[in-house]
This record gives structure tokens, C-alpha cells and sequence, in this order.
């Protein structure tokens, strides 16, 4: 199949099995805003099922780039919906689940989200131990705040210290790899 | 420390949950082949009971006149990373697990249904074998013995080497895949096969 242009449209199952990782990740950090990281893989179901049925009409250049501004926009739809659906339900809702949609807007203007979700596996050997050591209990383990201080014979608040600088670490490493759009 | 880097100490949270998001998102991995619902449905997962036939690959691929290098780069086109090492270890049946939806692209290329390049694995012939005493397997042994003047032996071999694959799709109970495999018959006295 050919695009206006004359340029082959690649096969779906050969761009989901090349890029299926990443639209995962960028499904997950879009669906955190709305604290509905749950549905990523839903997300992408639905993107290639409606692609299956409905291919894009316009020529697309680059698929990955065109892959993840559509996976990103279904992840942003279904959080807004979760969200909604939560806000009608009694106690569900919790401000933390909508709030940081504008803060995360800001965030993205400047910075190609999908570029800097890959470097950060690039980025995590160059932080102090301590600090790789916590975010990889709390974010890639999911392990509680106290027991990641339990493990690491530290106070909670010494944990909720060295995520804080390792953030920050993370975020600068980005910087300096130029993740930015 | 960059201009940036300031701004950003001085919206302060908004990046530190930005920042924070992305880190989770990148620890995220795809589920195994099995469990992910969009690589069944693109058609990721390998058929257990079929597999992509060596000999009819080479034969078909020559037949269509084209290279090895050229097959790979047609299905590079098409968006997959095949190799030409890789439709060479095809060709010698070193690598017989290839996903349907890349056995649909190969036949594509080659012009012809993808239900020509598969054969038939254990699993599906297993099936056959536990299923030999039926009723409406043995009649339909004895169909195809009519129809091609074979042996019952023969004719279940032949059965047995002709599966299509569209028996095993969607996962048919026992009864569903004699039923397919009655109409595989009807055509094959019909002499479509």
C-alpha cells in the first residue's frame, strides 16, 4: 500500500513490534498525569485498532514521530476521561490526579518527551549510588517510601531527600544530552 | 548549571513531577509476546501450530525472481528489520518461528497466499492424530481417499501435510476444526487443491 505521494505504507504489526516499547512508555508517562498509568496498553490497542481501520489520510514522513503524537493524544483523552469518571465518583478523585496537567504542559514545550524517556537509562549510571539505588527501589521496584529507608538503613525523609536530588540529577543529565524538542 | 536548569528550580514541582514521570515511564517494558494484546492482534505472536516452510519459501521465492538481499529489503520497506542472513536461516529451517503477520508480508512480496508458505507443526498434527478415531475425521479420510485415489494412510498424510492454516486461528474446539477441515475437503473434491 502506498501513501499520495508514492511512498510504501509500512506494515502496523512491523511498526508496533519496532517502536511497541517506546509508545508503552510515552502511553505511561501521558496516563501518570491523570494517575491512570494502568491504561497504556489500552491506549495503544485502541490507537492501532482504529489505524487498522481507519489508516491516517495524511503522508506521513516519519512514523515513530506520527506514533507517538497519536499515542499521546489517545493516552491524554482516556486520562481525561478516567480523571472525569473519577471526579464523579464519591472520594475517588484526588486533586493530585488533575492538577499537574498544566505544570506537565509547561514541562513539554520545551522538551521532546519521547527522546527523553530513552535517555534516561543513559542518564541513571552517572548518579551518586545512593540516589540510582532509590530511584530504581521506588520508581522500577515500586516499593513503599519506608521500606525503601528500611533496606537502605535510612530515615523516610532522608529517601524523600536523595529522590528530590535525584530527580534533579536526572533532569540536568537530560539536559546535557539534549532532550530538549 | 544551564539558564534552564534555573527556570526549572524555579517552577520548582511541576518538573519534579515531570521529571519524576518520565523516570517511571522509562523503567516500563513491554508485556511477553503472549500477554500483549495488540501484538496478537497485529499478528506478533507465533502460530505454535504452524511454522514458515523452508522448502516452499526458497521455491517461491525464486519462482518470483527475486534475491534473498531483495526480499529483505523489500520487507525492510514494509517497515521490518529483516536481514538477508534472516531469509537465509528461513530457507534452511534454522528459524521456523516467524510471526504470522511477517509471513503475510513475505507471501505479499512473493504474490501469494500466505497459507502456502506455512506447514503444519507437532502441535497440529497432534491434534489430527488424537482426533484419527472421530466419526467425521475417519469419513473424511475416506472422502479424500476417493477423491485422489490414495490409500487411507495416504490420504491422511495428505491431510495431515495440507492443513490449513486458517484451521488453527481464533482457536477452534474440536468439533469448529473438523468443520474447517470438512470444507478443506469439499474444495479438494471440488479439485481446488
Amino acid at each position: 500500500m502506498t501513501d499520495s505521494q508514492g511512498r510504501r505504507i509500512p506494515d502496523l504489526a512491523a511498526l508496533y513490534d519496532q517502536h511497541g516499547e517506546a509508545l508503552l512508555r510515552v502511553a505511561t508517562y501521558n496516563l501518570q498525569k491523570f494517575g491512570a498509568a494502568h491504561l497504556a496498553s489500552d491506549a495503544i490497542n485502541e490507537v492501532f485498532k482504529r489505524l487498522i481501520e481507519f489508516p491516517p489520510e495524511e503522508d506521513v514522513l516519519n512514523w515513530e514521530s506520527y506514533l507517538v503524537r497519536v499515542v499521546r493524544n489517545k493516552a491524554i483523552d482516556m486520562g481525561k476521561r478516567e480523571a472525569g469518571h473519577d471526579r464523579r465518583g464519591q472520594h475517588a478523585a484526588s486533586e493530585a490526579s488533575v492538577s499537574p496537567v498544566d505544570p506537565f504542559e509547561a514541562f513539554e514545550t520545551e522538551y521532546d518527551v519521547a527522546r527523553a524517556i530513552g535517555n534516561v537509562n543513559r542518564v541513571l549510571p552517572a548518579l551518586p549510588d545512593l540516589e540510582r539505588h532509590v530511584l530504581l527501589a521506588l520508581y522500577r521496584d515500586g516499593m513503599a517510601s519506608k521500606d525503601v529507608a528500611e533496606v537502605l538503613g535510612v530515615t523516610p525523609g532522608r529517601v524523600s531527600q536523595l529522590k528530590k536530588q535525584a530527580v534533579q540529577h536526572v533532569y540536568e543529565g537530560l539536559q546535557a544530552l539534549g532532550g530538549e524538542s | 548549571m544551564t539558564d534552564e536548569w534555573d527556570w526549572a528550580k524555579a517552577g520548582g514541582e511541576a518538573y519534579d513531577i515531570a521529571t519524576s514521570a518520565l523516570i517511571a515511564a522509562s523503567f516500563v517494558v513491554r508485556p511477553p509476546l503472549v500477554e500483549d494484546r495488540t501484538a496478537q492482534m497485529l499478528g506478533l505472536v507465533p502460530d505454535p501450530s504452524q511454522s514458515l516452510d523452508s522448502k516452499r519459501l526458497k521455491t517461491a521465492r525464486m519462482v518470483a525472481g527475486l534475491g534473498v538481499e531483495k526480499l529483505a529489503r523489500r520487507l525492510r520497506e514494509r517497515g521490518w528489520t529483516t536481514k538477508p542472513l534472516d531469509v537465509i536461516q528461513w530457507e534452511a529451517g534454522q528459524s521456523s518461528r516467524v510471526p504470522p503477520a511477517l509471513i503475510a508480508a513475505i507471501a505479499d512480496e512473493l504474490n501469494m497466499e500466505p497459507d502456502r508458505l506455512t506447514r503444519a507443526t507437532l502441535a497440529a498434527t497432534s491434534r489430527l492424530e488424537r482426533l484419527r478415531d472421530s466419526a467425521l475425521l475417519r469419513s473424511l479420510i475416506d472422502r479424500i481417499a476417493q477423491a485422489k485415489s490414495l490409500s487411507k494412510d495416504a490420504a491422511f498424510a495428505l491431510l495431515e501435510r495440507s492443513q490449513p492454516s486458517f484451521a488453527y486461528r481464533g482457536n477452534p474446539d474440536d468439533e469448529q476444526y473438523l468443520r474447517i477441515l470438512e470444507r478443506f475437503v469439499e474444495q479438494l473434491e471440488r479439485g481446488k487443491n
